[in-house]
């Protein structure tokens, strides 16, 4: 079993196989071998980190991915989800970034991908001032800002 | 009017007086007032609820790579000429957001720009544009109008001094509304930088459609058809030969341009109905070329009986042909005969035949195309004739109606197999109790001992599957089988008719270590 410390001080006990599909913790139970200290994990909160193990848990057993592939060669862009997937990211904003944050930190690239994803859905079709409220974004650009965004790239406009 | 007078009334039903009635109107006033007092003020205490909100949102912790992840995702399933519109919603956001995508460079590296909206392109623009994707390699794709008199981007000279002085560009896709406006661009571009590393002579890829061969003051059979970058990859989409004249073409008395050189390439895709001679003068310049696909539109292969092709065409480094659109009917497949690839790897045949409506319990010989023994004859002669046995593992057949017996026969023509697919080919399923059969008989030997993967694909709704599932196992057991992988789907989703992974032959197959995925093909990708 690994000890997990979270940002607000909740210890978990989670079996190593179901975290290791963390390759920050994998490298790191790699490098420091067997421990009963906690990784302290400074960046993610405990209602998170239950949401991670959840993810982790429902793909133990299945292959890890290879580690030495190169992002720039995976092909697979499409917005496709799986369905358990997408009822797993059917959460709050707020969460959902979260998820995605954490993923990013502990580099579980499938998660990530899928967190990456359902944002992306989430934008399909909008402009940006709909992305904007989606997302409650504040618009910091000045309207000749805004105004030279689009002229820079005029020829995208025309028809 | 002091307010226990007015609230009296609270209790009871009995009707103001007009001096306590103003009283009450006044309060009902103050009251108003109130409410909305309160309302403002509860809409400030939301907005700004929202602003902190906003300020705490863990989105504004996206470093820059999320967000690039991010707007790779969502310009994933867009047509290619709608990328640069969505881009620049993205990078009309918020300031984050736009300078994320400038330090994402995959996002810059492709323009298409579509045929309608052609005639204001700002081609300085376009090179702008791609300059932000740095050192990655560049891809550039351009549909010339219609030739009805207006302006022609490919006669643009801004788009000339892109590819003579603009960015290197890795991949450039022309569709050309006749062999003119090409010409016309080539005729732009050429004076321009001549000294200069030009994007137009470093391209490694080029995608050329020619849609009409327009007349010219030359005659056709002194055209040079083409002036070409030394590319190494080439698509090249010519006019059907009905474009370039008349109905003399079908009688192959036409005069056609000159076959251009390509010995500078590795791949080629040429897509034409021309006659074979010319394909075949074509081909015999293809010293390099690794990967062919010929593709034949649709068109008749057209032989021209009063010329014919002298000798096959050698193509000695081709390790993958792919025949695309062949029409079985009319022996197009007949065109191995004039190809010898003595280090062929794969072969990829498609057919585009019409739909047959086939029932369950259709006989065998109502599969069987007349010409189809000749075709399959075709193929094995083709390889014999290569002597690529030594090379040969991959085998694609695709779109065709097939009787078991001939499927079995051609298969068994290819033993050193280690990798076949049926895409979309309706056979009986009988073959796979027959090839079962064959398993336990000593006489007859093993049915492409060497094959590693196997798939059967949009397999029709009434094929059986519990056969493939049965042959599968026995064939399993028996020496020297290396069967890994299998993958099996229909095109519908139909129940009872999709094999699952809960299969108890899928299942069976798992647990004799058998690397098995079984589900519905989705735009040819498996969904389980």
């Amino acid at each position: 079993m690994v000890l997990l410390l979270t940002s607000d001080n909740e210890m978990f006990s989670v079996a190593e196989d179901v975290i290791k599909r963390s390759a920050y913790i994998k490298n790191m139970l790699e490098d420091v071998g067997e421990s009963d200290l906690p990784i302290p994990l400074p960046n993610v909160e405990s209602n998170v980190l239950v949401k991670i193990l959840e993810y982790c848990e429902h793909y133990r057993g299945e292959p890890l991915p290879a580690s030495d592939v190169d992002p720039a060669e995976i092909g697979d862009r499409s917005l496709d989800i799986a369905d358990w997937d997408q009822k797993y990211m059917a959460v709050d904003q707020e969460m959902l970034f979260e998820i995605i944050l954490a993923a990013n930190y502990l580099d579980i690239k499938s998660l990530l991908d899928v967190g990456c994803k359902t944002v992306a859905k989430m934008m399909k079709g909008k402009s940006s001032e709909e992305i904007r409220t989606l997302f409650n974004i504040a618009n910091d650009f000045t309207p000749e800002e805004e105004a030279q965004i689009r002229k820079e790239n005029a020829w995208a406009e025309c028809r | 009017m002091n307010q226990s007078q007015i609230t009296q009334y609270f209790a009871n039903n009995a009707a103001p007086n007009p001096v306590e009635m103003a009283s009450i109107r006044e309060e009902i006033e103050h009251r108003l007032k109130a409410i909305q007092e309160h309302q403002d003020a509860i809409q400030v205490l939301q907005s700004e609820l929202q602003a902190f909100r906003a300020a705490s949102s863990p989105m504004r912790r996206f470093p820059p790579e999320i967000l690039g992840e991010i707007f790779e995702f969502s310009l994933s399933d867009l047509p290619k000429y709608e990328l640069d519109r969505k881009l620049v919603e993205i990078c009309s956001v918020c300031k984050p957001w736009r300078s994320a995508a400038f330090s994402t460079l995959h996002l810059w590296r492709s323009v298409a720009i579509d045929p309608w909206r052609p005639h204001t392109v700002r081609f300085d623009k376009v090179s702008t544009w791609l300059r932000r994707s740095g050192g990655l390699s560049k891809w550039l794709a351009l549909s010339g109008p219609e030739c009805d008199g207006g302006p022609c981007p490919m006669n643009d000279p801004s788009l000339a001094t892109l590819l003579a002085e603009g960015p290197l560009l890795h991949h450039l896709t022309l569709l050309c509304p006749s062999i003119c406006c090409f010409r016309n661009l080539i005729g732009l571009v050429e004076p321009l930088n001549p000294a200069g590393s030009r994007p137009w002579d470093s391209l490694q890829s080029l995608k050329l459609e020619i849609k009409e061969w327009a007349a010219t003051d030359e005659s056709l059979e002194k055209a040079t058809l083409l002036t070409l970058p030394p590319v190494k990859n080439l698509s090249l989409y010519l006019p059907t030969a009905q474009a370039l004249g008349d109905t003399a073409v079908m009688a192959g008395n036409i005069a056609y341009p000159e076959a251009p050189s390509f010995t500078s390439l590795t791949t080629l895709e040429l897509i034409c109905d021309w006659p074979v001679r010319w394909i075949s003068q074509v081909l015999n310049s293809c010293i390099n070329v690794e990967t062919l696909t010929l593709d034949f539109a649709l068109g008749t292969v057209l032989y021209d009986a009063l010329t014919p092709t002298e000798t096959p065409s050698l193509l000695p480094k081709v390790r993958v042909l792919r025949l695309r659109r062949l029409i079985a009917e009319f022996d197009d497949a007949d065109i191995l005969q004039d190809l010898i690839t003595p280090v062929l790897e794969e072969l990829d045949i498609s057919f585009e035949n019409e739909a047959r409506d086939i029932c369950p319990n259709t006989m065998d010989s109502m599969y069987e195309y007349p010409s189809m023994d000749i075709l399959l004859e075709g193929i094995e002669s083709f390889l014999r004739k290569s002597k690529c046995t030594d090379t040969f593992r991959r085998f694609r057949l695709h779109s065709l109606y097939i009787s078991s017996d001939t499927l079995m026969y051609v298969l068994g023509t290819l033993p050193p197999l280690t990798h076949l697919t049926l895409d979309d080919v309706d056979f009986p399923s009988k073959m796979f109790k027959d090839l079962e059969d064959m398993i336990v008989d000593p006489a007859c030997p093993q049915f492409l001992p060497h094959l590693e993967h196997f798939e059967l694909l949009f397999l029709p709704s009434h094929f059986d599957f519990e056969k493939v599932y049965s042959y599968l196992i026995a064939r399993h057991g028996a020496i020297g089988n290396k069967l890994k992988k299998f993958v099996m789907t229909t095109s519908l989703a139909e129940d009872p008719a999709v094999p699952r992974q809960t299969d108890k032959g899928c299942i069976a197959l798992r647990e004799r270590g058998l690397e098995v995925s079984v589900g519905v093909s989705k735009n040819g990708a498996l969904t389980s």
